[in-house]
């Protein structure tokens, strides 16, 4: 438990950092460029605030878990359940698959429209395949 | 794959939280087991037949049918 203690302070510095990372970026981002406004800046908005929502709600919730052993231990069994991990597993397999087929299928699309966007959607389905890729020989020679 | 969990919990008088808190699972994985609607890992298996004092042929049943499974 002792080793798990010390992996949800790490988690609790790393969630704080994303938080001020992300600010950070989005603050030098408006100083620094010009030509950005309008929608693009306000969705950016909404990613952030997204992100810092999500950082901080993490960062609350292991943050009293440390404070309570018997939150601890539930937080520990809830992470390292190994039914948790098997749906875990199955559902980010399943949801890679679906989402690269629908990003796929979204750059086809897009080709009909705007050539940007079908090469940023299409960028963004070989970068997934890749990393796919990557990872898939990476278990392969680890496990 | 068939299993003794429900039959031995309950002739233990054991409640599925306090079996799910003695193997380091949740109460729902002990459901799931019970209902056989998932395998336990070798891991998990290994526990649980240490927590009833039996061995993992005693309490999870393997099936001819299921030998041919890949």
């Amino acid at each position: 438990m002792e080793k798990y203690r010390k992996k949800i302070e790490k988690r609790c510095r790393l969630d704080g950092a994303v938080c001020a990372g992300v600010l950070a970026l989005y603050l030098v981002l408006c100083r620094f460029t010009h030509t950005a406004g309008g929608t693009g800046k306000d969705v950016a908005l909404g990613i952030v605030f997204g992100l810092v929502i999500v950082a901080l709600c993490t960062l609350i919730r292991t943050a009293s878990a440390l404070r309570d052993e018997a939150k601890l231990r539930a937080m520990y069994i809830e992470e390292t359940d190994e039914r948790n991990a098997a749906i875990a597993k199955e559902s980010a397999q399943k949801s890679q698959t679906v989402s690269m087929v629908g990003i796929a299928a979204a750059a086809i699309a897009a080709g009909f429209f705007d050539d940007r966007i079908c090469f940023a959607l299409a960028g963004a389905v070989l970068f997934s395949a890749l990393v796919s890729v990557v990872m898939t020989v990476y278990h392969k020679k680890t496990m | 794959m068939k299993n003794r969990i429900q039959e031995l919990r309950k002739a233990r008088k054991v409640t599925q939280q306090e079996l799910a808190d003695a193997l380091c699972v949740t109460r729902q994985t002990i459901i799931s087991l019970e209902n056989g609607r998932y395998n336990a890992s070798l891991l998990l298996a290994h526990k649980a037949a240490q927590f009833f004092g039996i061995t993992i042929e005693e309490l999870f049943l393997f099936e001819d049918d299921e030998k041919g499974d890949a």
